[in-house]
């Protein structure tokens, strides 16, 4: 086919994929009746099946290729054009009794080239009910396998897509592999005949088609005709063992030795892959239209007219002739200043052949979307869902991939990342995301493919001293080909993705460094004598660093040189030396080279590492997950290590996730033996493996987050947070998916831009994760939160205390100033000029916190013994929170915390901006339950607690941001306290400030025109009729005259008690007078005001 | 000086006491501190008597700081109620007098508190060059009823170090493991040697091969086969695997109780241990053998056995144990 691109200028556009073809003078087809003639038992023709009513199961060609029944099928009436079928059954459970009709092997069933399998095929309903339906079979193994069996002939599959829809797949066979081809997805209503059709043109490249109409397909260069095979050719069913019958019926089964083009005798037209959603003021958007001509002819005088009425516009632009099977693409410009809503029309093409007319019309729906809030905070499920549920609960994000990674490395520069049907379907989806608000996170893991590609893996995998290679996979990210080829992914994705505003963020390289290995390829050896002045010591065997025991002569206070070979080379190591944060840097920096410096890249678990910054490399935002058993307040552990990671790199942001699922082995190990003692999800999914976390965990977990400044949150485990399709997930739990959905709905939603603008409060707790430790004495936590040093962490939390985790790096920058105490877990071994500044925080009045870990070299004030748990959470709290009592007593003559409860099952935390101090209050009282509570691994049922919480902040006005309402405080010259009762895992925010707030004011908005501007100034007002000096949570409502809701209307931050929003008023927006309302979330004062809009 | 041995004197038999400034612990710590930035090493002194332990080990600590002329009140702060006094006050006087050392190190190693003892190994474990003395309060310590303690002691000890931790056990490891397939080893076919002088380490026995072994069965004790004997001693044993299984993330060697601690030897590589003490003699223990098995082809095992009294040995099953 030929394709032209016309380019066409109007002021807006777009439409919905179905394809119309408005009926007039469309040209019969040969596909479209029986075949009979040349067209049945010409010589290209291999065999021909029609099941005419008395030689059913004849071959029509004349070959002799005669049918078999097999199992229940059985020749029926019905056929497609009223003569006979193959009627098949579904093969259901059992899978082990075959069916469909059978031909006798032939060699001539093996085409030499190019071919064409085509039939008409009606579905039962019963279809619904499967996966993947062999249509036809010759092939048997469809997967690969070498040797005489296997990648020999070929197979035609019917599998299911998203939607209801289906594919079709057919899998050929080259003899030393073989290779799948694919359709896109299409509807397929049971109870009517379609007909399909897969030609193959011998040279690599296989095409699909569904009734007439191009479906799509794949390509695989180098490829030649299939490797011919010994088996017998199965129609309805797979030729032999674990069956899988197409449920319905089939008709006129034609084998052709040639590719075969199919038409549809019309003159086509369909959205092609261009977009039809589009964000409120884009710049430079278009949307395309593509006209096919399959009328069999030559087309003349071709016009497309376009129509929206709402709007008045009628265009019409001229294509003039199209040839036989031309394509054109249609660019219309988009004016994305009108009001957001869908516009309805349509879009006619004619054309003329000789005195018939060819029509084709397609309904179109443009869609502009408002922008979103700014301030919005991301909710980002780490995977995949439907888009309702998706959006019912509340997330802002999800993934989807972007990327062929084998297309992108065979590539020398950058190139468009998906292609064919692959690019079209992921343009939709896009398109679907931005019209229901959902924003897009590519994931981008060049890495995993590089290091699971057969051939690529070994050739980059990173090798021991002798040069060997190791037997797991691990990619060696320091090569400059590997550099190279991740800047081209990034580069390719923004190229063909970056003008899509779907596409808001991008995963990079998940869960890599998990697996690093020290590598000794010269350029790991000359980057390491490069970068730290000396060659890998001889001791460093693995990635787990030299125990100081084994050392001899290692100083006997064990305060190691900060340039110790040993500490210098793991130091080098995990910062850069494994190349995997250069890597990530790379696809950031090509993601970034189109000037999209919105789109956000993310990096995790980032602290699956020891504690040295530079985890993630150049990317946005780090971010880890974690798990919340046993004790859910581990999230807030997990995300103080992303912010002391996150210092290294001054403007990183962080962001965190909560794992939905949870592991049965961790939570619910044992299935009761006895049935009557298995609850209810124990005994409709026994074998689960993974199950949903309990909503009290989630909730905590939830605060624990908020209460800290991340800039977003995080889900992992669509299958186990609602009843989806799983795959090892299961859905235990359907309170959850409620506990979140209201969270984000009364929480995120409200408060999130406030949230994410307010910082932390300045510590003067600290806490240091030792990376010299880590080298010599194994310590740390590696993000998992298992270990004593986690715990640690949780002990200040129940101590009532709030702690900064610092690095060594962190001290050695920036010294400990400001700190009060500073508690040192399981630092065995310390640089010296860490010991140095300790020595020096000391001298100054810190408090040292040590356990019986510590190097010697350090003289603790306090210590805090260790804990190894024992499993049982219940004990193990107890005596944590135990030691978290003793440390409070011994700390108190010394340290007067800012804020704390007088129950340590209520964990405060505190942040602060300008005068304006924010307090979470953190319910952590939890028993046994009976979801998994029963087998003793997991406190999961949060249990109500009352708690009196001081804040020593002389009279300051308290608010609950959650209630919108002021509370009563008893005050004295030290600080205000108040009573608060918390429901199982619940969270409040409170907002102290110096002054009451007086009251919400709009500044009066001036008459605006349309097309034009209109300002929006909301300032919220102390006692002294100043802003107040806080970020306050405003509501801000923007009606149009007809009580519709406008752009921007949403929740806000405003800082320092003022916002402003900016209104662009759209060419058709009402005219008349809008109304403005802005509600404080902090007391709930609200004020309303009018603006006029002139044509 | 006369007058901070008065003050440490009060308080080791008089009692804590608030200390000569008045006010709360916080301005008794801070009036020490301003002590010590003077080099008024008797008031800080004084400060060893305070009631609160912070401010007690506060002194210590600047104390310890301020070098020899502390030399008299950090060695009465040996005897300090406060164990944190007493650590501080060790390690500060092993430094300032290392020809003394070896006497606080021995007298430390008495001590009741764990965290005094570590300070006297620590310093033990780092001295050069190593004395008999040193070794012989290296091996008492080797002995002691705190795991740091006592493995610092054998780190120091014993020339043979792995970290060994299996895949079962690694909090690290985001999946769940299974054990795929088990493969006991035979009882029977075993070699033993005894050694009595705990020499064969040095003398490469892990290495497989050389004279003076006898035949031996595992899954019971080396007492029930006529060697009524106490210490170390060696197993041998050379067995075939088949080949390489298709899937598996990992392999352990599982013993299933060793009395008491062992050290293991794999095709002549240096394994991981078991030493728990002698509450290890019935503990089973795993170590992760990926690397060093031979598939399909022959290994030779070699376990350096330490049992320190009643029966010992190899006495439970030994199993290759293929994860996924």
């Amino acid at each position: 086919m030929s394709g032209r691109r016309v380019a066409l200028a109007t002021w807006l556009f777009l439409g919905p994929g179905c394809l119309i073809h408005a009926a007039p003078a469309a040209v019969p087809q040969p596909w479209q009746r029986p075949y009979g003639g040349a067209d049945a038992t010409g010589a290209v023709v291999l065999a021909y099946w029609g099941f005419e009513p008395g030689a059913e199961g004849a071959d029509a060609s004349g070959r002799g290729r005669a049918l078999a029944l097999r199992g229940s099928s059985r020749f029926t009436g019905g056929g497609v054009a009223g003569g006979g079928a193959l009627e098949c059954f579904g093969s259901g459970a059992d899978r082990l009794v075959g069916c469909g009709a059978m031909a006798k092997r032939h060699p001539s069933l093996s085409p030499a080239g190019a071919f064409t399998i085509e039939m008409w095929i009606k579905p039962k309903p019963e279809l619904a009910d499967t996966k993947s339906v062999w249509l036809l079979d010759k092939k048997y193994l469809d997967y690969r396998k070498e040797g005489a069996d296997g990648d020999r002939d070929y197979c035609l599959k019917l599998v299911a897509a998203s939607g209801g829809r289906r594919r079709l797949v057919a899998q050929l066979g080259f003899g030393k592999d073989s290779a799948d081809f694919g359709s896109g997805a299409f509807d397929l209503p049971s109870g009517e005949w379609a007909h399909v059709a897969f030609a193959y043109d011998g040279a690599g490249v296989g095409r699909f088609y569904v009734n007439g109409r191009d479906a799509g397909g794949s390509s695989h260069p180098g490829r030649g005709a299939v490797s011919p095979g010994q088996r017998d050719l199965v129609i309805g069913d797979r030729i032999g063992s674990n069956f899988s019958a197409f449920p319905g019926w089939i008709d006129g089964v034609r084998i052709l030795g040639r590719a075969e083009v199919f038409r549809t005798g019309r003159l086509e037209i369909d959205r092609g892959s261009g977009r039809w959603v589009f964000r409120r003021m884009e710049q430079g958007a278009s949307f395309g239209v593509r006209v096919c001509n399959q009328t069999g002819g030559a087309l003349s005088d071709c016009i497309a007219v376009l129509g929206i009425e709402s709007v008045g516009l009628r265009k019409e632009i001229r294509v003039g002739q199209m040839g036989l099977d031309e394509v054109r693409q249609i660019a219309v410009d988009v004016d994305t200043s009108l009001r957001p809503e869908r516009y309805r029309g349509s879009v006619v093409v004619t054309g003329m052949a000789g005195e018939t007319t060819h029509r084709a019309e397609l309904p179109l729906e443009l869609v502009i979307v408002p922008r979103p809030s700014p301030g919005r905070m991301p909710v980002v499920m780490w995977g995949t869902g439907d888009l309702p549920r998706i959006k019912e609960i509340g997330f802002t994000h999800q993934v989807m991939n972007l990327a062929d990674f084998s297309a992108i490395w065979d590539a020398d520069g950058p190139v468009e990342s998906l292609s064919g049907d692959r690019l079209t379907e992921a343009g939709k989806t896009l398109d679907e995301h931005l019209a229901e608000g959902i924003g897009v996170v590519a994931t981008l893991s060049p890495g995993h493919w590089l290091q699971d590609n057969a051939e690529l893996g070994p050739k980059f995998g990173r090798v021991d001293r002798g040069g060997k290679i190791g037997e797991k996979p691990s990619l060696c990210a320091s090569f400059s080909e590997v550099s190279a080829f991740a800047r081209r992914v990034g580069e390719s994705v923004a190229r063909t993705f970056g003008g899509h505003p779907a596409l808001e963020a991008a995963l990079i390289n998940t869960e890599v460094r998990d697996g690093t290995r020290l590598c000794f390829h010269p350029h790991d050896l000359e980057a390491c004598r490069r970068a730290t002045g000396r060659d890998v010591p001889d001791l460093v065997k693995d990635r787990g660093g030299v125990r100081y025991a084994t050392l001899r002569g290692f100083p006997g206070d064990r305060a190691v040189a900060d340039d110790d070979p040993i500490l210098a080379y793991y130091r080098w190591f995990w910062r850069e030396g494994d190349g995997w944060n250069r890597m990530h840097t790379m696809v950031h920096e090509g993601l970034k080279s189109t000037g999209r410096r919105d789109l956000w890249t993310f990096f995790d678990p980032a602290v699956r590492v020891p504690p040295a910054w530079g985890s993630g490399g150049g990317v946005d935002v780090i971010s880890q997950w974690t798990y919340s058993y046993p004790d859910p307040i581990k999230m807030g552990q997990a995300c103080d290590e992303l912010f002391a990671m996150a210092k290294g790199r001054p403007g990183q942001r962080v962001m965190k996730m909560t794992q939905i699922i949870w592991y049965r082995t961790q939570t619910a190990p044992e299935l009761p033996k006895d049935e009557s003692k298995r609850v209810a999800w124990e005994r409709e999914i026994p074998d689960a493996r993974f199950i949903t976390i309990a909503p009290d965990h989630l909730r905590e977990a939830f605060w624990c987050k908020v209460a800290r400044p991340v800039q977003g949150i995080m889900y992992h485990g669509w299958g186990s947070l609602v009843e989806a399709e799983h795959r090892g997930y299961r859905f235990t739990n359907p309170e959850t998916a409620k506990v979140l959905a209201g969270l984000i709905r009364d929480v995120i939603g409200p408060l999130g831009p406030t949230l994410r603008d307010v910082p932390d409060r300045r510590a003067d707790v600290g806490l240091l994760e030792s990376f010299a430790s880590n080298v010599f004495a194994g310590r740390g936590t590696f993000g998992w939160g298992h270990t004593w040093v986690a715990d640690a962490h949780l002990v200040l939390q129940w101590a009532q205390l709030q702690p900064e985790i610092l690095y060594e790096e962190t001290i050695m920058r920036d010294g400990l100033s400001g700190f009060k105490v500073l508690m040192l877990p399981g630092c065995d071994v310390l640089p010296r000029s860490v010991v140095a500044q300790i020595a020096e925080f000391q001298r100054k009045g810190g408090i040292v916190v040590g356990d019986e870990f510590l190097c010697p070299a350090v003289c603790p004030d306090i210590v805090l013994p260790s804990l190894a748990r024992t499993g049982a959470p219940d004990k193990d709290k107890a005596e944590l929170q135990k030691r978290a009592a003793a440390l409070r007593a011994e700390l108190d003559p010394f340290y007067r915390r800012f804020a704390e409860s007088d129950n340590p099952d209520v964990v405060i935390r505190c942040r602060r901006t300008d005068e304006a101090d924010y307090v979470f209050a953190i319910n952590d009282r939890r028993g046994f339950g009976d979801y998994v509570g029963q087998h003793g691994k997991v406190m999961e049922r949060g249990l109500p607690s009352k708690a009196r919480i001081t804040v020593r902040r002389p009279g300051a006005v308290l608010y609950d941001l959650l209630a919108h309402r002021e509370l009563e405080v008893k005050g004295g010259s030290e600080g205000v306290e108040f009573d608060a009762a918390l429901g199982p895992g619940e969270g409040r925010t409170y907002l102290l400030v110096p002054r009451r707030i007086a009251g919400v004011a709009i500044d009066p908005v001036p008459e605006s025109r349309r097309g034009g501007r209109a300002e929006i100034r909301v300032r919220v007002a102390d006692q002294n009729n100043g802003c107040l000096a806080a970020v306050v949570p405003v509501k801000l409502e923007v009606r149009d005259p007809d009580g519709r809701s406008a752009e921007f209307s949403g929740y806000y931050g405003a800082a320092n008690g003022e916002m402003r929003v900016g209104l662009d008023i759209a060419p058709n927006d009402a005219i008349g007078k809008w109304s403005v309302r802005a509600t404080e979330l902090a007391s709930g004062r609200s004020t309303e005001a009018q603006f006029e809009v002139i044509p | 000086m006369g007058r901070l041995i008065l003050v440490v004197a009060a308080c080791l038999f008089g009692g804590a006491v608030r200390g000569a400034n008045s006010g709360g612990p916080a301005e008794r710590r801070d009036a020490l501190l301003k002590a010590a930035l003077g080099g008024g090493v008797e008031e800080v002194g004084r400060g060893l008597s305070d009631e609160n332990l912070v401010v007690r080990r506060t002194a210590a600590r600047l104390l310890a700081e301020a070098g020899a002329s502390a030399e008299g009140a950090l060695a009465t702060a040996l005897g300090n109620t406060d164990s944190l006094v007493r650590r501080t006050a060790l390690r500060a006087l092993c430094r300032l007098r290392p020809e003394r050392a070896l006497d606080w190190a021995r007298k430390g190693l008495g001590d009741e508190d764990p965290a005094v003892r570590r300070v006297a190994v620590d310093w033990l474990t780092g001295v050069e060059p190593r004395t008999d003395n040193v070794t012989a309060l290296l091996v008492k310590a080797r002995g002691d009823g705190d795991a740091l303690i006592r493995d610092a002691a054998s780190a120091a000890l014993f020339p043979f170090q792995r970290e060994n931790v299996s895949l079962r056990n690694r909090k690290d490891y985001d999946h769940d493991v299974r054990i795929a397939q088990a493969i006991p080893l035979p009882e029977s076919g075993w070699e033993f040697r005894l050694d009595p002088g705990d020499e064969g380490h040095l003398k490469g026995w892990f290495s497989g091969g050389g004279p003076g072994w006898a035949r031996i069965d595992v899954g019971k004790t080396w007492e029930s086969q006529g060697h009524a004997y106490d210490g170390v001693a060696w197993y041998r044993l050379t067995f075939k695997l088949p080949s390489k299984p298709g899937k598996l993330t990992a392999v352990d060697l599982a013993f299933d109780g060793v009395d008491e601690a062992a050290w293991v030897w794999l095709n002549g590589e240096y394994i991981g241990s078991h030493d728990m003490g002698k509450a290890g003699w019935n503990k089973a223990f795993q170590l992760d053998i990926t690397r060093e098995i031979r598939w399909g082809g022959e290994n030779v095992l070699v376990v350096r056995v330490f049992d320190s009294a009643a029966a010992g040995g190899i006495w439970r099953p030994v199993r290759v144990e293929v994860l996924e």
